[in-house]
């Protein structure tokens, strides 16, 4: 890593230095989010690639399903935090100077923009949506607020296939962006449930969504009970020799109330070295990054293909989000029109505020468009203090302007 | 998978491969040659899956650039022997694998038959790809797997004569025979009437619309036709399945797929070929007979009340098996006619007509180059360069033992034109060639950690393809771009 640092390669960006390459490695704070099947691969590969100071957030346990591809912990670890298992066994494994891997037991959620604001760059190993989209949210809103950008890269598996996602707060498609793409969870009709079963899933979640609560109103289920588990494929079980209907077996009953998602070490170890590639690659700058998203399938042959992906002009976190747009001290109404017309390409505008309408283009004639906006607009400190919305045919959500004087 | 093993540790991954691959890893036995951050990166991801055996051939001592890279090795055994410390290191995350360290020298176990037969798949991690080794793994027919990287690149090469892979798990159209119905299944359709038409699956109401149409015009109907006449049966659930899925009447069940018809058409030496081409022989003869393959007895779900999808569900499984007994019949027969003996289990009978319309079978090749690579058509030309990379890197460490630098720039372009004249291919330098040759001279021989770990993530999760025999393998040679974050691949003939 020195001897490749030590010079710019045919790719690398012209105003590179190796100084800076190192000084970067051991100056960047990285957070990692998961310190599961993602998770043990992101930070063995990290403290690898040079970084020193590594932070790493897990709120789960250990299992004993976990083994197979979370290495970094053994049978006699069961129960214990992930987190802090993993962080212990990477910095005895790989002791080395100035090197601090410090673990938090909890969730996300739990920490504030203080917290996030001390890491240039997070990588994320998680496997819940939801936490996913949470963590983009706050990072975006810090962006948007606080002009602190930190860049994301996010990776997820299921079976041989994989993505990685960069992404860079307000500046590129954010993890909302991406969410058209996430497939829907398979559900079955209550209907089937209920009365026309044909398949063992159907018996299964018949049992889960509508028997259980019905034979056990006090008992909550719980899928990490082994005697919960039995009793619910007791129950598919029944609800199946009842139809005739082959197939339910314990595996596929768990597998179903579970939601489990099949998981193999070798599709985790190239998507999170994928991830910390990039992440290496970004805070060295020793070369280009990939496009905005990574695609890996090795299912038939192997398949790893990166693209750009736009932002989502309806994204319901970054696209409703208020730009900067400058305009000289002296500029009109009218100016500020026609300016705002061309530059994002508008067919017939309404501009307001929360005060009322602004300027309406289907009525030219009602407002008088010689007056300076700094007189329409309240300013603080050459920064207008409410913002200017534009709704127009061209986009379907608002655009929001906050405007400066320069 | 039985119940047994439920929540055990391996639950994640035998959902892909089920307990008929894991069986095949637990009984395997691979050998990894050079124990290098990929090799060793490679071998994790085995003992993790539960590979039986790992052999790591290895005479290097632990170095600064070991301690820099590789997690399977640690600074208090710096200057000691590499391949025991990774061995042991690795060994520890399965106690259900064991890792050997051998420490014999690479070179003097080159013309050792019996050392490199006990394995079932050998990955050798070096710079060099060793031909004297591909041609000794080519005799014994065990699959070698060339991956190695440097700086921002990576290789990934498989030498193996002839795989031949029946549980693809490939996604396929559902085999539902709507324009080849056999007696059971028109029974069956015959006796739905109008007063129980909304309670049967789609697929009847597609083969009553089908032959209807064909009664009244003498053609089959166009998806739109089909629609147009399903249209006037309500709006039932399954009366709407049946308009989503209408294309299927256009679906000719006597139409073989390229790939297939292609297989059918070769030719095998039958008294020592393999189960498998016994088996696409007794095919060829059942499909020359039937004029359609034998019914793979799936069916997907389909709205419908439980005792009509059942019943429809038990005269494909029928179908199923009647088909499967007679190719069995077909394939001892074969067996009989060229005098042999051998029985096939009953178990591959029933995979291989679960999957015959979606066998694959790869040939490979020995050459480590082949003249089509570098022509302008190429679509992965620049992937290609990176191979060509790092074939010139290896020529230039076999003569002046050491890795190329920086300062070496002139020498590797002028080995690189010369090597590239041997094959009498150049018509040109390539394309990008001197940008892919200067990256790769920048790392001087080095690795970097996250590319070793991709590239042995790719490697591991092909070896264990090939011995669970089950997926597709990658068809034979690819290389990973760390610039661009893409990999490309392409077939060495």
């Amino acid at each position: 890593m020195a001897t490749f640092l030590s010079r710019p390669g045919p790719f690398t960006d012209p105003e590179y230095t190796p100084e800076f390459g190192l000084e970067s490695l051991a100056t960047s704070k990285v957070l990692v989010l998961g310190a599961g099947g993602l998770g043990c691969e992101i930070l063995k590969n990290l403290v690898l690639s040079g970084f020193r100071h590594i932070e790493c957030i897990d709120m789960d346990t250990i299992e004993t399903s976990n083994l197979n591809r979370q290495f970094l912990f053994r049978s006699a670890d069961v129960g214990k935090s992930k987190a802090i298992v993993a962080c212990e066994f990477v910095s005895r494994r790989l002791a080395r100077q100035g090197l601090t891997v410090v673990p938090h037991f909890c969730k996300i959620q739990d920490f504030d923009d203080d917290f996030y604001s001390q890491f240039s760059i997070i990588v994320c190993g998680l496997d819940s949506i939801e936490a996913r989209r949470w963590m983009n949210e706050k990072l975006v809103s810090l962006a948007a607020t606080t002009g602190q950008i930190i860049p994301w890269i996010d990776g997820g598996t299921e079976g041989f296939q994989g993505s990685v996602k960069l992404m860079i707060p307000t500046l590129t498609a954010c993890f909302e962006c991406y969410m058209k793409l996430v497939p829907a969870q398979t559900t079955y009709p209550l209907c089937t449930l209920a009365s026309t079963p044909r398949l063992p899933e159907h018996c299964i979640e018949w049992a889960h969504e509508l028997e259980w609560p019905k034979r056990y109103p006090n008992m909550d289920f719980d899928a990490d009970v082994p005697q919960h588990v039995d009793l619910m494929y007791q129950l598919a079980k029944e609800r199946a020799s009842e139809f005739g209907i082959e197939g339910v077996t314990k595996a596929k009953t768990l597998g179903v109330v579970k939601n489990i998602i099949p998981a193999i070490a070798s599709t985790n170890a190239v998507i999170a070295a994928a991830c910390c590639h990039e992440c290496f690659k970004f805070v060295t700058s020793c070369t280009e990054n990939m496009r905005d998203s990574m695609y890996y399938n090795g299912e038939t042959g192997v398949v790893c293909v990166s693209d750009r992906y736009d932002k989502a002009t309806d994204c319901a976190v970054c696209a409703s989000l208020p730009q900067d747009y400058v305009i000289d001290e002296g500029c009109t109404l009218a100016q500020f029109v026609a300016g705002a017309t061309q530059k994002f390409g508008l067919q017939q505008p309404l501009f307001f505020t929360a005060k009322g309408d602004l300027y309406n283009s289907k009525k030219p004639d009602a407002f008088a468009t010689d007056i300076p906006m700094v007189k329409l607009v309240p300013f603080a400190d050459r920064v207008a203090k409410t913002q200017i919305n534009i709704v127009d045919n061209s986009t379907p959500s608002t655009l929001k302007l906050v405007l400066r004087v320069e | 998978m039985n119940d047994n093993e439920v929540n055990s540790k391996y639950d994640r991954q035998m959902r892909l491969w089920s307990s008929s691959g894991q069986k095949r890893l637990v009984g395997s036995r691979v050998c990894v040659v050079e124990a290098n951050a990929v090799a060793c990166e490679t071998v994790k991801n085995l003992v993790l899956a539960g590979v039986g055996q790992v052999v790591l051939l290895d005479s290097e001592r632990v170095s600064a650039e070991d301690l820099a890279t590789n997690f399977f090795v640690v600074a208090e055994e710096a200057g000691k022997a590499r391949g025991e410390c990774a061995a042991r290191l690795l060994g520890e995350l399965n106690p259900d694998s064991t890792v050997i360290h051998e420490k014999s020298s690479f070179e003097s176990l080159l013309k050792d038959r019996s050392f490199w037969s006990q394995f079932d798949c050998v990955v050798n991690c070096r710079l060099d790809h060793c031909v004297p080794l591909i041609e000794l793994l080519w005799d014994l027919r065990i699959p070698l797997l060339h991956a190695h990287s440097i700086g921002l690149y990576s290789l990934v090469r498989l030498y193996c004569e002839e795989r031949t892979m029946v549980e693809t798990h490939s996604s396929r159209a559902d085999d539902l025979r709507i324009d080849a119905v056999w007696d059971e299944l028109q029974e069956y359709v015959d006796s739905v009437d109008e007063t129980c038409l909304a309670e049967v699956p789609y697929s009847v109401l597609l083969i009553k619309v089908y032959q209807e149409f064909v009664r009244e015009h003498g053609r089959r109907p166009s998806t739109k036709e089909t629609r147009r006449r399903l249209a006037q049966l309500g709006d039932d659930e399954n009366v709407e399945e049946a308009i989503k899925k209408a294309a299927l009447v256009t679906k000719r069940s006597s139409e073989l797929n390229e790939k297939l018809a292609q297989l059918m058409q070769e030719t095998v030496d039958l008294s020592t070929a393999s189960s498998f081409w016994v088996l696409v022989e007794a095919l060829k003869q059942f499909y020359e007979k039937h004029g359609v393959l034998p019914l793979s007895g799936s069916l997907p779900d389909m709205a419908s009340n439980t005792e009509k999808y059942l019943k429809l569900q038990s005269i494909y499984r029928a179908k199923h098996e009647t088909d499967r007994d007679e190719l069995k019949g077909l394939a001892l027969q074969i067996l009989a006619q060229h005098g042999r003996a051998e029985q096939i289990a009953e178990s591959e009978i029933e995979l291989f007509v679960k999957n015959c319309s979606v066998l694959e079978v790869h040939r490979g090749s020995k050459n480590v180059w082949s003249s089509e690579m570098l022509s302008e058509a190429n679509p992965v030309l620049h992937n290609t360069n990176i191979y060509f990379g790092f074939l010139a890197l290896n020529t230039f460490h076999k003569e002046h033992k050491r890795h190329a630098a920086p300062k070496d720039q002139s020498e590797v372009r002028a080995l690189a034109i010369s090597q590239l004249c041997r094959w009498e291919t150049l018509k040109s330098f390539p394309d990008g060639l001197e940008l892919v040759l200067d990256e790769l001279l920048r790392a001087e021989g080095t690795a970097l950690h996250n590319v070793c770990a991709l590239t042995g993530g790719i490697a591991s999760q092909e070896v264990i393809k090939i011995l669970t025999n089950q997926y597709v393998s990658f068809d034979n040679c690819l290389t990973f771009d760390g610039v661009r974050g893409q990999t490309g691949s392409w077939k060495i003939e």
